[in-house]
């Protein structure tokens, strides 16, 4: 059918991690306000890095997650996961944004920015206020894919096929009617 | 130089030599010609008919068993030099006025005296040349030419003669016709790549015994002006061989003066001529021609004459296939005579083993202007005539979905790209043939299932049609993301573009002939499930 053959099931690639430890360290914050406190007052991921909550944080991803390339991106992951109050699995981050039908939560010029950020600060910066806009009511695991997806596109350059780039896979996202077919739904 | 006994034309033997041959020479088996080495590609596709109108009108077959005896072994080279003398007389190349000269009217003495590249069909006027469009002429200009190439040069401008200012003729199949030709695929001699184009005389072009005449070779005799006191040319006014031999212009050589270096094809040492006289108001061709080398659309509603089909922007491709091999009932486009011969008589006479193609090759005209000449190759599959049928109407089916679906993405596209994709009028055809060139391969491969049916197959595979909707789905959306996507995501607008390509699904899906192949697939999946 038409209708199914864009939007299959999503299927998160989390560059390797559990999608249940990433969400049970989440979970575990709760116990410990402290290291949560650390990591939301951070300005820039890379003042995570030494803290007792990111080494907490690495023992429950994959081991590749430690490797230098990729502590950056895990920092990044980190410090917006300390952003989040709930999960709300379902609709996609970007889809969150949207709004849907209704009013967008994030502006469009915001959103726009959001996707063009240039530098994984302004990029961090951005995306922290986007999370805070959803009164920290997020989709976790789309959230963290959406993280590493950006990392990846930094780092090695945008994915040959347009179709794949995260700028417009959160675009069909955001600015699509949640129906629409060439959405990704964003399910676990 | 005598077109028939002179070796002037441009050939390659199997040895891989080039060598310049006579025409009878086509039948030569030691070491024998297998194909033409024109020095331009408009010249290669004029050679082929120049030699085919000659088999045609000098020794065409009796019937489809001497056609079929004539293709395996061909008529002895020494028996074709006899065949071809006879028309001697009136091919020479140039002659006193008053004689009879090759494509050329038989008394023109005065008249507007022009250089030698104006035969060519490209020859760049003052415009042309500004928007550096004289791509057939790569830099610099032609001033002299050989024999052999104004030979060619001629028969190419008879041919395909375009409007050319007032009182300048066009051709007798219009301004730069389509022409489609059979050829055997892989290895095979001139003369069978000749002779598939060849209808034997039970067709309708039978030679009168007497033979030579200005009803067949209308430059044998005063030309029939087309003036205010003159008259046009209807096929009942003459022989139908001359439609081989067509000559919409009054063209005169200037005899060749100096001899050197030819501008086209560089040979050296030879008489080259430099100018012609040409007037206005020569034959001209009206009414119901039917060319048996040129498709011809034919008005749905028969009221108008058939005209023949063009070059096109945005070229030829599979799109055609059905029009080019038998008849595309969206259009009206219909086969050329010699391909609805070759389905009729001779497909079934030839080792369906050994694979034809279609080679199909014109120019786009822009009135006097050559914008670009195309060629392309179409596949062509043994039928059974009661095959035709069936499969005729299939691929009707995929092809009415794959014309609904490219203009459907060019729009969106346009939608993507501007704010107001309406007031937008940039030439974007490159989208269309886009599509065309991504749906080709899945066609062909699709219509080779068709094909391979058994003879009394009523029904294709469902699954066919669920195919060509996946492939045309994919297709669709994979240029609409290369075309709206390509740059960074700095300089696009993504709304704009995630809600065209949102438009385009939903359109695509709801489009009567896509439903219809949906409809058509389901079948399969009822049945397996059943
Ligand atoms: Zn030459």
């Amino acid at each position: 059918m038409a209708e199914t053959m864009e939007a299959k099931k999503h299927f998160y690639y989390l560059h390797g991690a559990a999608p249940d430890r990433l969400l049970a360290w989440w979970s575990s914050l709760d116990e410990n306000r402290g290291l949560r406190a650390r990591l939301r007052r951070v300005e820039r991921p890379d003042d995570a890095l030494l803290t007792e909550a990111f080494f907490n944080f690495l023992e429950y991803v994959p081991p590749r997650w430690a490797e230098t390339e990729h502590l950056y991106a895990s920092a990044l992951v980190a410090c917006a996961l300390a952003q989040v109050r709930h999960n709300q699995p379902g609709r996609s981050f970007a889809a969150q944004l949207g709004g849907g039908e209704d009013v967008a939560v994030m502006s469009d010029l915001r959103f726009r920015q959001l996707i063009k950020s240039r530098t994984p600060e302004e990029f961090f910066r951005r995306l922290i206020r986007a999370i805070r806009m959803l009164n920290g009511g997020v989709n976790i695991l789309s959230l963290v894919e959406g993280i590493l997806r950006w990392y990846d596109e930094y780092q090695t350059g945008p994915d040959r096929n347009p179709v794949n780039r995260l700028s417009v896979l959160w675009a069909k996202d955001y600015y699509l009617p949640s129906n629409s077919s060439t959405t990704s739904k964003g399910t676990e | 130089m005598n077109l028939l006994s002179s070796q002037w034309i441009p050939a390659i033997r199997r040895d891989g030599s080039q060598c310049k041959i006579a025409p009878w020479q086509i039948a030569e088996t030691d070491n024998p010609v297998v194909e033409l080495c024109a020095p331009r590609a408009d010249f290669q596709g004029a050679l082929y008919q120049f030699l085919i109108g000659l088999l045609q009108t000098c020794v065409a077959p009796e019937d489809i068993v001497e056609w079929e005896e004539r293709y395996v072994e061909p008529m002895s080279s020494r028996y074709l030099q006899e065949a071809f003398g006879a028309w001697k007389d009136a091919f020479a190349l140039d002659a006193e006025v008053g004689s009879p000269a090759f494509l050329q009217d038989l008394t023109l003495e005065d008249g507007e005296e022009k250089g030698i590249a104006g035969l060519l069909i490209d020859a760049p006027g003052g415009k042309t040349l500004k928007d550096n469009l004289d791509f057939f002429i790569k830099g610099g200009l032609v001033n002299a030419l050989c024999p052999s190439c104004t030979a060619l040069a001629l028969f190419t401008l008879q041919t395909n003669a375009p409007s050319g200012g007032v009182g300048h003729r066009v051709g007798l199949r219009g301004g730069g016709p389509l022409t489609t030709l059979l050829r055997p695929v892989g290895d095979s001699s001139l003369w069978q790549k000749l002779w598939l184009n060849v209808l034997d005389q039970e067709q309708g072009l039978k030679t009168s015994a007497e033979s030579m005449d200005a009803s067949i070779l209308p430059w044998l005799a005063l030309t029939r002006l087309s003036d205010k006191s003159g008259k046009a040319t209807l096929p009942d006014d003459t022989h139908p061989l001359q439609m081989y031999w067509g000559m919409p212009r009054r063209i005169r050589l200037c005899p060749a003066s100096q001899s050197g270096e030819c501008d086209l094809c560089g040979e050296q040492d030879l008489p080259l001529y430099s100018r012609y006289r040409t007037r206005n108001y020569g034959v001209n061709y009206e009414g119901p021609w039917l060319h048996p080398l040129t498709p011809y659309r034919f008005d749905l509603k028969k009221e108008n004459e058939p005209l023949s089909l063009k070059g096109q922007k945005g070229g030829l491709g599979y799109r055609h296939w059905l029009g080019f091999m038998f008849h595309d009932d969206g259009n009206g486009d219909r086969a050329s005579i010699i391909v609805q011969d070759f389905f009729n008589n001779k497909s079934r006479e030839l080792d369906s083993e050994k694979q034809l193609s279609l080679w199909c090759f014109g120019y786009d005209m822009d009135n006097m202007k050559a914008r670009c000449w195309y060629e392309h190759i179409l596949p062509v599959f043994h039928l059974e005539p009661e095959q035709i049928v069936n499969v005729q109407a299939w691929i009707q089916t995929l092809l009415t979905s794959a014309k609904d679906s490219a203009p459907l993405l060019r729009k969106y596209v346009k939608e993507g790209w501007y704010r107001r994709p309406e007031d937008a009028t940039g030439d974007v055809g490159f989208i269309d043939t886009e599509f065309w060139q991504a749906t080709e391969n899945d066609f062909y491969r699709l219509l080779g299932q068709m094909a391979a049916l058994p003879v009394g197959a009523d029904r294709v595979p469902p699954e066919i049609y669920g195919d060509w909707r996946s492939v045309l789905y994919k297709s669709v959306l994979e240029l609409f993301d290369h075309f709206t996507l390509q740059t960074s995501v700095e300089e696009l607008d993504l709304k704009r573009i995630v809600n065209a390509r949102d438009a385009l699904v939903k359109k695509f899906n709801s489009m009567k002939s896509i439903k219809h192949l949906r409809e058509k697939g389901q079948v399969a999946k009822e049945v397996a499930n059943g």
